[in-house]
């Protein structure tokens, strides 16, 4: 019976003009967000290429330099033998974060976060690295892309809402609900039927679609077959969760229009007022660390040491070449290092909180659960973000004591040194961490949509009794 | 009056009996409430962390003891934007822009530390609940107001009494102005207060929020009138709902959006690294590639001193030591020229950007008064262009000011001359202030043709569709 019921509302849907006018729409912005999305990830890719390739060039000349200078030959100004000059700004390196193979997905913290940063051996006063990816305007970062997560998170439940707010209430204002009833079939199948016909059809033309929109985005699709698995997983689990919200508010026996602004009301609450609610009171109660404040107190605690390595710096009468003032530098960027590793360290601990806090109150709308997924499977998340940053602070330590140790030993650099300098290779999080963390978003959505469900049977028995 | 005013007051009886809306109306004034509470703690932390941080930079500026001036030049200090009350109801694009600006010899460095780097970057705000919820409220309350009618089957027994349609329309009209303007008015006098009460009772930010207040009004009866006609022409409330509410999220969701693809794809932005990478370039040989920073500083610096009176300035130049303060000034003339070259066309772009947005946003009123109210609070990207410009004459002068002592102080002691505290407290004071409310209104004249044109389409439309209502 459920599939004739189930046959026989795809026919209307076929037939349904203004269902085809939605989802054509929602192709075209589809199509839309595709291309937005590509483009960012081709920017993205765009900045990890330059800066590889940039090094690359300049690699090569010092490689040439090195080759063709005699030990013998004193230091010039900016000479490839010449350590300190070397770590700071010669042999400058790249710590790149490789974009995903569905970052067209979503973009997620790249507009905001360095995807490239460039390492010197210099100790940054927590100020933004300079990084390779382009810039986007302020406007742009206050509106927020047009990617295909923005699609699927914000507008996909309000097509969902379009196909689902009159299953029963508009056979009933129709006056066909009595003549439904009067055949040999239970209210649940044919609420059941009607919304599992439309949920399935929904769900495979956007399973399509979306591979098509990654399809047009340029995305490695064969290398994110997991990925790939994760979000198609995903869109059904979200989708489940809307039609299911739309068959319990059905069951209510409301009639069409108040089942419209009953499931708009619920689309504004989870997916605009919760989010924004939310992040509000992250903010107040677990505040950002304050960067600005940041500089001022790892100034303060250096201060000395600080002026004293601008005291370096600012003396245009010294001769920068000379071993004596190599050593001067490095001694005082040393301490500059070790006095404010605990203030940024303190700082760093504050940011990991905020962000575990954010991530369990996920849980507490099914859109930012939704959307976390998102932006993990395109590997744009907070967690990827985190470990890149986390790698970098690594690599950068790392990097300034090979250069440290160099200018102690007293050692020009050499042809044969310029390949061991240490470089910065992205360690990804192990699958199993990501399918978890992806997964248990997608249970809690197909769980939700479950009980869902489960609340909207009892009701549905007394559809028949509600119309007559 | 008479018809008008029993129309309004019969439409306002029935939207007050609909416990949805009560309940509606409630959820929209508790959150502009919220939202002002959270944004008045927003705004006092960050003027508390922006005071506390000048405090601090003006006392490292001030102690850092006996030093080359050109060495203190390097040290250098920071400065930060101040914050107008209104950022309490519309943080704007504060977020995303840079709040503090570093001041060092040699180098124009671009404002950095945007709140919204460390994830600090709510979307909830006063402004928010204004420009997206209100006018999901309006359509709320509105979207039944001839549909329903026309439902129940009273329409036709209204119209057959005679009375003009447009009348009732008017009638119709006022009702759904004088609710929200119920529900709004008390939160706005809150809102107002509060901002009073923070400092902002000075005549340019009564003048601002007088302004943002006509331009709130406006958006809000352009989705009113909006709401009206759709609800005339639509065959049922059903689709009239269907309707209003894909016309919000093409208005609020979906335009802003492409609008921002749209502008940073045609006036795409360089990365921070390539952006220094330009400069570095251009600082060897000069913007136009063929010009030798050497021989040109030397130039300047023979003419500089040569108008200090330096009579012979070819012997001097010998002895460096003596010259080192002129050459300093030299340099940095030729590396400020370089870094305004860039970092105007960098702000140039990023203005483009703005225009292409605000041209867009004929298209959409919920982007035009978006526009309009963080020009008016004082949060858009012409005000961060006026504080940065300013930060930067003042960076200037602050170090020519040190450049000079250096020149004129240390003679025949050259790098090692020291100056002391005496010389850091002559620091030119740093005085920033806004711009006036004018320059914000003319700033945003695309956002007031926009909303002019919206506003006109409203009216004309609301009375379009009360003549051409239907009874069945």
């Amino acid at each position: 019976m459920l599939r004739t019921i189930m046959a026989l509302e795809w026919r209307i849907m076929r037939r349904d003009r203004a269902a085809l006018v939605v989802l054509a729409l929602f192709g075209v912005f589809l199509a839309l967000a595709a291309f937005a999305g590509g483009h960012h990830a081709d920017r993205h890719r765009a900045g990890v290429e330059g800066a590889v390739s940039e090094e690359a060039t300049r690699r090569a000349a010092h490689a040439e330099a090195l080759a063709a200078l005699s030990p013998e030959t004193p230091l010039a100004a900016a000479d490839p033998r010449d350590p300190v000059w070397m770590g700071q700004t010669g042999a400058a390196t790249y710590a790149a974060l490789p974009p995903a193979p569905l970052a067209s997905v979503a973009v997620g913290q790249r507009d905001m976060q360095p995807q490239v940063v460039r390492i010197t051996s210099d100790v940054g006063l927590a100020d933004a690295p300079a990084s390779e990816t382009p810039m986007a305007g302020p406007s742009q970062l206050r509106t927020g892309p047009f990617d295909p997560a923005f699609l699927f998170v914000v507008l996909f439940p309000l097509v969902i809402i379009g196909l689902s707010y009159d299953l029963l209430a508009g056979e009933r204002e129709r006056g066909t609900l009595a003549m439904l009833l009067s055949q040999p079939i239970s209210q649940r199948a044919l609420v059941l039927g009607k919304a599992g016909a439309r949920a399935i059809g929904l769900c495979a033309v956007t399973l399509v679609a979306a591979v098509g929109a990654l399809w047009v985005a340029g995305a490695d699709i064969a290398a994110g077959g997991l990925s790939l698995g994760l979000y198609g997983l995903a869109l059904v689990a979200w989708a489940a969760f809307w039609f299911a919200l739309a068959v319990l508010v059905d069951a209510r026996g409301g009639t069409s229009a108040s089942n419209a602004l009953a499931l708009v009301g619920a689309w504004l609450v989870l997916v605009v007022i919760i989010p924004g609610v939310l992040s509000a009171a992250v903010d107040a109660l677990y505040p950002a660390p304050d960067r600005m404040a940041l500089v001022h107190e790892t100034r303060e605690a250096a201060q000395e040491i600080e002026r004293e390595l601008v005291g370096l710096e600012g003396r245009h009468d010294r001769d920068t070449r000379a071993r004596a003032y190599g050593l001067e530098v490095v001694e005082a960027q040393t301490a500059l290092a070790a006095r404010i590793a605990p203030v940024v360290a303190e700082m760093q601990t504050r940011v990991r909180e905020r962000q575990a806090v954010v991530a369990k109150l996920r849980f507490l709308s099914p859109a930012l659960v939704f959307e976390q997924a998102l932006e993990d499977i395109a590997g744009s998340g907070a967690v990827r973000q985190a470990r890149f940053d986390d790698q970098v602070q690594r690599f950068h330590e790392a990097w300034r004591a090979w250069f440290t140790a160099r200018v102690r030993s007293g050692e020009p650099l050499t042809a044969v040194d310029l390949p061991t300098l240490p470089r910065f290779a992205f360690v990804e999080e192990p699958t199993g961490d990501l399918v978890s963390r992806v997964g248990a978003g997608i249970g809690a959505l197909a769980l939700l949509a479950v009980l869902l469900v489960g609340l909207a049977l009892p009701r549905l028995r007394r559809i028949g009794r509600l119309s007559a | 009056m008479g018809l008008m005013g029993t129309v309004a007051r019969k439409e306002l009886r029935s939207l007050a009996r609909d416990g949805r809306l009560r309940l509606l109306g409630a959820i929209v004034v508790v959150l502009t409430l919220a939202a002002l509470g959270f944004g008045v703690q927003q705004a006092e932390r960050a003027e508390h962390a922006r005071s506390h941080a000048a405090e601090q930079a003006e006392a490292q500026w001030r102690g850092q003891g006996e030093k080359n001036p050109h060495v203190a030049a390097h040290y250098g200090t920071h400065v930060f934007a101040p914050a107008s009350a209104a950022t309490a109801i519309d943080p704007g694009v504060g977020p995303w822009l840079g709040r503090s600006v570093k001041i060092e010899a040699h180098r124009r460095n671009l404002a950095a530390h945007a709140e919204a780097a460390d994830g600090g970057a709510g979307r909830f705000s006063v402004a928010a609940v204004l420009l997206e919820l209100v006018p999901l409220l309006i359509i709320a309350l509105g979207y039944g107001l001839w549909s329903r009618e026309r439902e129940r089957r009273t329409l036709a027994q209204l119209l057959s009494t005679g009375v003009d349609r447009r009348v009732v329309g008017r009638g119709k009209a006022l009702a759904l102005a004088a609710v929200v303007a119920g529900l709004l008015g008390p939160a706005g006098l809150i809102v107002v207060g509060t901002l009073w009460a923070l400092g902002g009772g000075d005549g340019d930010t009564l003048t601002r929020l007088g302004l943002m207040g006509l331009g709130y009004g406006a958006y809000f009866a352009i989705f009113g009138g909006l709401t009206l006609y759709v609800s005339a022409v639509a065959r049922s409330s059903r689709a009239a709902l269907v309707a209003l509410v894909g016309l919000w999220g093409l208005f609020t969701l979906v335009l802003p959006r492409v609008a921002s693809e749209v502008a940073g794809a045609v006036q795409p932005l360089p990365s921070r690294a390539e952006l220094e990478r330009r400069v570095a370039a251009d600082l060897e040989r000069g913007i136009d590639g063929e010009t030798d920073r050497e021989a040109t500083v030397d130039r300047w610096t023979r003419e500089m001193m040569a108008e200090a009176g330096i009579a012979d300035a070819g012997l001097l130049m010998d002895d460096d030591m003596f010259a080192v303060g002129f050459e300093l000034r030299a340099e940095a003339r030729w590396e400020d020229q370089i870094y305004d070259h860039h970092i105007k066309a960098l702000d140039d772009r990023v203005a483009a950007q703005e225009r292409v947005i605000a041209w867009l946003g004929l298209g959409s009123p919920y982007l035009a008064m978006r526009a309009l109210s963080a020009g008016l609070a004082g949060t858009d990207v012409a005000h961060h262009r006026h504080f940065t410009d300013y930060t930067e004459g003042w960076r200037k002068a602050l170090m020519e000011q040190l450049d000079v002592a250096f020149a004129n102080e240390a003679g025949a002691e050259g790098w090692s001359y020291t100056a002391g505290p005496e010389l850091w407290a002559k620091a030119p004071p740093f005085e920033y202030r806004a711009p006036g409310a004018g320059a914000a209104l003319r700033g945003h004249l695309p956002a007031l043709l926009a909303l002019g044109l919206w506003l006109l389409a409203a009216v004309l439309l609301t009375g379009r569709g009360a003549r051409r209502v239907g009874v069945r």
